[in-house]
């Protein structure tokens, strides 16, 4: 009787695993995870969806769709392409703590500084969020352990000889070195560190809120042993090498970090602004990615227009005069003009509204109700901001 | 003034009539970029490239270049959404040569059934109305992408009706700030122009001559 039970409670447990992982599964699906990151689970999205896989594939002189593209185009993209060009896997993503994921999804913050875009502010509920953490990280993580001044000095040591800052920031306690990630782009990837690497390797700083503190070592001694497709290397540390290291990136004193500013907006352009100037250094150049016109990018206009990453089809079409003009749509499904206020920015059009919203998001002070754009990016200069900002005032010339 | 012939703008044909078929093939063959020939398919970024040249085109008030890029008989898309698009393009520049007005109304209105809330669409279906309101001569027969099938205004009170109807589609656009582009703006002035209010006529007309790529298209219907 006893055996049975345990049985059954073991099969009832297995049944609430596979729920769940259905149910994150279905989250990852429905929010799109897998268009930027690989060990989703999921299958690949086409090729049309997948934001890293078609710049990589343009990276590498290759037609993602297949069709010819001469060579001069192929440069000029290649020359553009700055963003998205690599993204983090979620393969063992145990390794990270699960409060810390639930912090990073309901507030995603930069993590890398050599990567120009970060996680995108989704529209992803508490329930959804707790979900996805808890799937990807099934144990919630041990407590922080003590240290001592020997371990430190031991790491600090340890940290400099193992190359570390080669890749990684230390925001607070080491120096950066300048200027790693612009000399490692153009490099072939057997360079080392490739630019992969420098991209992807977060600031340490971090670590000791991000990592699970008993998974710290295990990685720092064979992280391709745990996580196969990561750039970081194995470097032959000890057992006792790896625990003062650890303790030196989870335990050295970090100096003060100042909040970041949010900037302020520009006074409007008294000089003429025209539609071909803001195409050129605003919409063409950033927006219409995600707001493209759907019936000219054959069904898909981008999660801007036609929906994507959990987003409802908003109808905003970036890519032409016209289709700004058309504004996009709200949530009682009707138009309204994108260069009117919105409700939770009176003072300004909701166009603007949105680009300044993005410096507030990655200040860390998000505003309610306004999702910063470009979505997941860098926010734009607050000069180009003015510059759509004295084109809509001036009434949108031509 | 709203039982006067409306002027035609520059650049667009005095009269323009669906012609026979073997006509229209001659007339595209002749015209028709070196590269087309008989039964291709666009696809891909040619496809898209096409499309986009034959938007541009119709902004700028070149009615036959869009026929030039979109020649019926000759081209199609692999796209069904690129072929939808390539048809109605190609309906409005005739619109605006003056010809198959109805047939052209009875399509947007077709279309608009799909993307009722497309300003782009309702601006063009007024601008027809607009424009079939007072010619004299309009398609006996529809297109064969329409379902639709119109009785044509006859009386003076139809004309002020249908004047009446598109100046209510346009006005909300106006409101919300979701004028498309300056031919919305044209038609919006005609209908002012028509109920005697110069002043609005004279406002609508210069918000097109600002945000057209073609000042001089911005003039009434």
């Amino acid at each position: 009787m006893k055996l049975v039970c345990i049985l059954a409670l073991i099969a009832l447990a297995g049944a609430a695993r596979a729920d769940g992982s259905d149910a994150a599964a279905a989250l990852m699906q429905r929010f799109e995870c897998h268009r930027c990151h690989e060990g989703t689970g999921l299958p690949p999205p086409p090729i049309e969806k997948q934001c890293v896989g078609c710049h990589r594939a343009l990276l590498a002189g290759e037609s993602p769709l297949g069709d010819p593209i001469s060579p001069d185009v192929l440069a000029r993209w290649q020359g553009n392409l700055r963003s998205l060009n690599v993204a983090p896997s979620l393969a063992a993503s145990d390794r990270f703590r699960r409060d810390w994921l639930v912090a990073f999804l309901r507030e995603p913050h930069d993590l890398r500084p050599g990567l120009p875009a970060m996680m995108p502010r989704l529209a992803l509920s508490a329930d959804a969020i707790a979900l996805l953490a808890a799937h990807l990280s099934p144990s919630p993580g041990a407590a922080l352990p003590p240290t001592t001044a020997e371990a430190l000095t031991r790491g600090r040591s340890l940290y400099a000889a193992a190359g570390c800052d080669a890749c990684h920031a230390f925001a607070g306690v080491m120096p950066r070195r300048s200027g790693a990630y612009a000399a490692a782009i153009g490099q072939p990837h057997s360079v080392w560190p490739s630019a992969d690497a420098i991209a992807l390797a977060p600031d340490l700083a971090v670590t000791r809120r991000r990592f699970r503190p008993e998974r710290l070592v295990e990685w720092l001694r064979d992280p391709p042993a745990m996580k196969p497709d990561t750039p970081m290397p194995r470097i032959g540390l000890t057992a006792a090498q790896a625990q003062a290291l650890a303790a030196f990136v989870m335990h050295a004193p970090l100096a003060p970090d100042p909040p970041p500013a949010v900037g302020e907006r520009l006074p409007p352009l008294e000089r003429p602004v025209s539609y071909a100037e803001v195409e050129a250094r605003v919409l063409r150049k950033v927006c219409w990615h995600c707001h493209a016109d759907a019936v000219l990018a054959h069904g898909d206009g981008g999660p801007g227009n036609s929906g994507g990453f959990g987003f409802p089809a908003r109808g905003l079409d970036l890519s032409s005069y016209i289709g700004a003009a058309k504004g996009s749509r709200g949530d009682d499904g009707r138009r309204r003009s994108v260069f009117r206020p919105a409700p939770a920015a009176p003072a300004m059009p909701r166009l603007v509204a949105h680009l300044v919203a993005r410096h507030h998001e990655v200040a860390g002070k998000p505003i309610p109700g306004l999702r910063g754009m470009p979505l997941g990016l860098p926010p734009l200069p607050w000069a180009d901001i003015q510059l759509v900002e004295s084109w809509i005032a001036q009434g949108r010339p031509r | 003034m709203s039982e006067d012939r409306l002027h035609i703008g520059p650049g667009t044909p005095t009269s323009a009539v669906v012609c026979p078929a073997l006509l229209v093939l001659l007339v595209v063959a002749l015209a028709a970029p070196a590269a087309a020939c008989m039964n291709t398919v666009l696809a891909g970024r040619e496809a898209t490239q096409r499309l986009a040249e034959a938007e541009a085109a119709l902004e700028r008030g070149e009615h036959a270049r869009v026929r030039t890029l979109l020649p019926r008989l000759v081209i199609t898309f692999d796209d069904g959404g690129h072929r939808q698009r390539a048809v109605v393009l190609r309906a409005v520049s005739f619109m605006r040569a003056d010809a198959s007005l109805l047939a052209v109304q009875a399509l947007l209105r077709d279309r608009l059934t799909e993307a009722p809330d497309d300003p782009r669409l309702v601006a063009w279906l007024a601008e027809t109305m607009t424009r079939s309101a007072d010619r004299e001569r309009w398609a006996a027969r529809a297109l064969k992408e329409t379902k639709n099938v119109l009785a044509a205004p006859r009386s003076a009170a139809d004309r002020a009706q249908v004047r009446a109807e598109a100046l209510a589609m346009l006005t909300p656009l106006e409101q919300r700030d979701l004028m498309p582009d300056g031919w919305a703006w044209v038609t919006l002035a005609t209908l002012h122009a028509q109920r005697d209010d110069a002043a609005a006529r004279d406002r609508a007309l210069a918000r097109c001559r600002q945000v057209s790529p073609k000042a001089e298209l911005c003039h009434p219907l």
